[in-house]
């Protein structure tokens, strides 16, 4: 088959892969409430709001997910020597990342809770540890696995020079990177503080004021994944799709228009990002625009 | 010594330095712009430096292995990176400013200028009492842009070196990923938090940064020639 | 994010100590992993104790962290192992360019980090402006503890510091990439885990111990070695049970229902 097809086949699914891993990356950071929101939960005891939110303070998202998916990576690779088909090497992988990230929050549960809110008399919820650690290491899995898949396509389909743990710890390390950019907002700035009426940020006088009573009974992190997967998942997971999609198909259309020349071809490719990035300011700058004018200014 | 040993090791340290500096253009608004409580993307600085810088270099190593590292394919390799660390800011900032307006419902609003120098729209009016801004206004989009080409340009930079040094790209590779995490980190320290882009006050403290870098990069860069001896 | 600044309570062993132990474990670790790969027993042996390097690090990492980084708890563990990533290499390839022998590879790492982690330490207290007393001499340590961890956990799994099957084991499979994040982790994720006013010494060092198993858990199944598989898991267990144990009776409380408790007025 012709070799350009078969590549852009392969960066259509990795287009695909990124956007599920993208989802399943932020509403698993909802559900343990990892990374910058996670502040919020920390100072929530101290603010007399006795809590029950899974409190998983594992470093920030990149080094986590870098871990992970380097995890699943290397593993693969090493069953893959062995000779045993990819797919299910790839799988395995990710159920070894996925014990590995189970071992991480729960100990980080437990030392946040402990060394932190004891004062405060923030108990430790052991019925929230064993419910929410299934969708946490499930919604893990998901994400490594359509991560070290992604890897797997670029080392073998699509031309990186890169060995597969070094393409997955880098894959690892970037839908951390967006999965707390973007999605992460969406909890922290709103769904912690769904009781404030929407619109405006949080000042600094209310921080730590976060949800404990929830639209029924006591929030837990499963409603903040509920939610946030309205929106937050959603464009976390078009984010980083689209990050992986055009950046593959800057090179395919160089190589479409030029095939014979690699020179010419790489140019095209250059001056086609170019203009994708023209597009994006202009596209931040109509937001922005819209925003003003349809919320407007304070006014007290 | 050979003369491309040396040029490698300006490489190097030109390209540390370049990181370095690229840390500073990216605007952060760390763990309280997650809240909507101060401007930029709401994660870490060495994190997004690190997750943009990489995708740099990924852009890099396979615009290397097609075109060779010699003449016109040294410059298409950094524009790659560039490039590539490019689209990767820019989506990821746009996606960002599309849940701050319509799942936060704020609009975007900078702190450290009264006037935004690109636009020249008022940012004060639009800031939510109690807070440092939130969003990414036009001024911080472009000086994300700046700095994720930085970034990338620097990974690339330092790629190229590591491979005219003769390392095969696996092991250049590793050692980029290094090399780099030495100076974002060093950049992120001298940031000290947060920054919102090129008009933050903070951003005169740029040269600490790059000077650090500059000698840190000088050290790594005599011990990879080191191994090539 | 984590911040350091929560507190830093006493010590049961000097940073010294648990230091000088760690580096010194580390070492006969790797030359075990090296002289003992003929019998199979480069992963159980060099990995058990090379997994002292990441409890050293990360009792160093508790000691830095504890006067307030500013920007976080893994920024350090991410410049620790870049610089030790660097001297694990050099170690290895420096010998050959200049003719000596292979073996020197961990003293070559060890003296190469340390100078590189003196220098990089004293860049960030001076331009950079960072202003916690300890700092030189953490980040030495630490670039120590990353290398020693990194260089220790690929030749486990290598079984050799040969320069030419090192780099093709090691470096061209990627499995590097893998200890680079999984020493970085271990370094990083007791103290930032424990941290807070009630931080207490024991449970940090005993969840370091913990985190190194699991390093060298993850690098038995790499490398597809049976015994060091079962062997690490076991004794992962066993210290991660006695973490949760600790935890739960230092808890103010532990409960099963979704009940607030109720504040005393």
């Amino acid at each position: 088959m012709d070799t350009t097809l078969i590549a852009l086949g392969a960066l259509a699914l990795s287009g695909a892969l990124a956007t599920v891993a993208g989802c399943a990356e932020d509403l698993e950071s909802d559900v343990g409430s990892q990374s910058n929101p996670n502040s919020q939960v920390q100072l929530a005891p101290q603010m007399g709001n006795i809590h029950r939110y899974f409190n998983k303070a594992i470093s920030g998202e990149p080094v986590s997910y870098g871990l992970y998916v380097a995890v699943a990576g290397a593993v693969a690779y090493a069953i893959m020597q062995m000779g045993l088909n990819p797919i299910l090497a790839l799988t395995l992988g990710a159920g070894v990342a996925a014990f590995v990230h189970g071992a991480y929050a729960i100990s980080a549960y437990l030392g946040r809770i402990v060394g932190q809110s004891k004062n405060f008399g923030q108990p430790v919820y052991w019925d929230i540890v064993m419910s929410h650690i299934g969708p946490i290491v499930g919604h893990g899995f998901i994400a490594v696995f359509c991560m070290v898949l992604m890897a797997y396509l670029a080392n073998t389909i699509l031309g990186n020079p890169f060995p597969l743990p070094l393409i997955a710890l880098i894959f690892g390390i970037t839908v951390g990177a967006i999965g707390s950019s973007t999605g992460d907002v969406h909890y922290g700035a709103e769904r912690e503080y769904q009781k404030y009426p929407f619109g405006g940020g949080v000042p600094v006088a209310n921080h730590g004021d976060i949800d404990v009573k929830a639209e029924y009974g006591l929030r837990n992190g499963m409603d903040s994944s509920y939610f946030c997967s309205r929106l937050g998942g959603v464009l976390t997971g078009i984010c980083f799709g689209l990050i992986v999609f055009l950046d593959g198909w800057r090179g395919i259309i160089g190589d479409i228009l030029q095939g014979g020349n690699v020179i010419s071809a790489s140019i095209i490719s250059i001056v086609v990002g170019l203009i994708i990035i023209a597009l994006l300011a202009i596209a931040n700058r109509k937001v922005e625009v819209f925003a003003r004018n349809k919320y407007g200014p304070y006014t007290k | 010594m050979d003369v491309s040993l040396l040029i490698s090791l300006a490489e190097i340290t030109i390209a540390g330095a370049i990181i370095n500096a690229s840390v500073h253009f990216v605007p952060v608004g760390g763990a309280p712009a997650a809240m909507a409580t101060s401007t930029g993307v709401g994660t870490g600085t060495t994190q997004l430096a690190a997750g943009a810088g990489f995708t740099g270099l990924m852009a890099a190593a396979a615009m290397a292995s097609k075109v060779g590292i010699g003449g016109l394919g040294f410059l298409l390799i950094l524009l790659s990176g560039a490039v590539g660390s490019m689209i990767m800011l820019g989506v990821t900032m746009l996606i960002g400013q599309l849940i701050y307006v319509f799942g936060v419902g704020v609009v975007p609003a900078a702190d450290k200028c009264e006037i935004d120098p690109i636009t020249k729209d008022p940012q004060k009016p639009y800031v939510t009492p109690g807070t440092t801004g939130h969003g990414i206004p036009t001024v911080c989009f472009i000086s994300g842009l700046i700095g994720a080409a930085l970034g990338g340009l620097g990974g690339a930079l330092a790629y190229i070196a590591l491979m005219n040094l003769g390392f095969t790209p696996a092991v250049a590779g590793m050692l980029a990923v290094g090399f780099f995490f030495i100076n974002a980190v060093l950049a992120s320290y001298n940031i000290g938090g947060t920054i919102e882009g090129f008009h933050d006050p903070k951003f005169k403290k740029m040269p600490n940064g790059v000077i650090a870098s500059l000698v840190a990069s000088l050290i790594c860069g005599i011990v990879a020639v080191a191994m090539v001896l | 994010m984590s911040h350091g600044g929560g507190g830093h309570a006493t010590e049961i062993y000097p940073e010294n100590q648990v230091f000088a132990v760690g580096v010194v474990l580390s070492l006969i670790g790797i030359y075990a992993a090296h002289f003992l790969s003929d019998y199979g027993l480069s992963m159980l042996i060099g990995g058990l104790l090379v997994s002292s390097a990441c409890v050293a690090g990360a009792n160093t990492v508790r000691k830095v962290a504890a006067y307030g980084l500013g920007t976080g708890v893994p920024s350090i563990g991410m410049i620790s192992l870049g610089m030790g990533t660097l001297a694990a290499v050099a170690g290895v390839l420096i010998p050959k360019a200049f003719g000596i022998s292979y073996l020197v590879a961990p003293i070559l790492t060890l003296i190469i980090a340390l100078v590189v982690g003196f220098i990089v330490g004293n860049l960030t207290v001076k331009p950079v402006g960072m202003k916690i007393p300890i700092m030189v001499r953490s980040m030495t340590y630490l670039s120590v503890a990353g290398a020693l961890a990194l260089l220790g956990f690929t030749t486990a799994y290598v079984g050799s510091l040969e320069p030419t099957t090192f780099v093709k084991g090691a470096l061209e499979s990627g499995v590097m990439a893998l200890a680079f994040i999984a020493a970085g982790m271990a370094i990083l994720h007791p103290f930032n885990a424990c941290l807070g006013p009630n931080e207490s010494h024991k449970r940090t060092l005993t969840l370091a111990i913990a985190c190194g198993l699991i390093s060298w858990f993850v690098f038995s199944v790499v490398k597809l070695d049976i015994v060091s598989i079962v062997v690490s898991i076991i004794l992962w267990a066993i210290v991660y049970v006695k973490f949760v144990k600790m935890s739960l009776n230092d808890a103010c409380a532990v409960l099963h229902v979704p009940e607030i408790p109720k504040k005393e007025e």
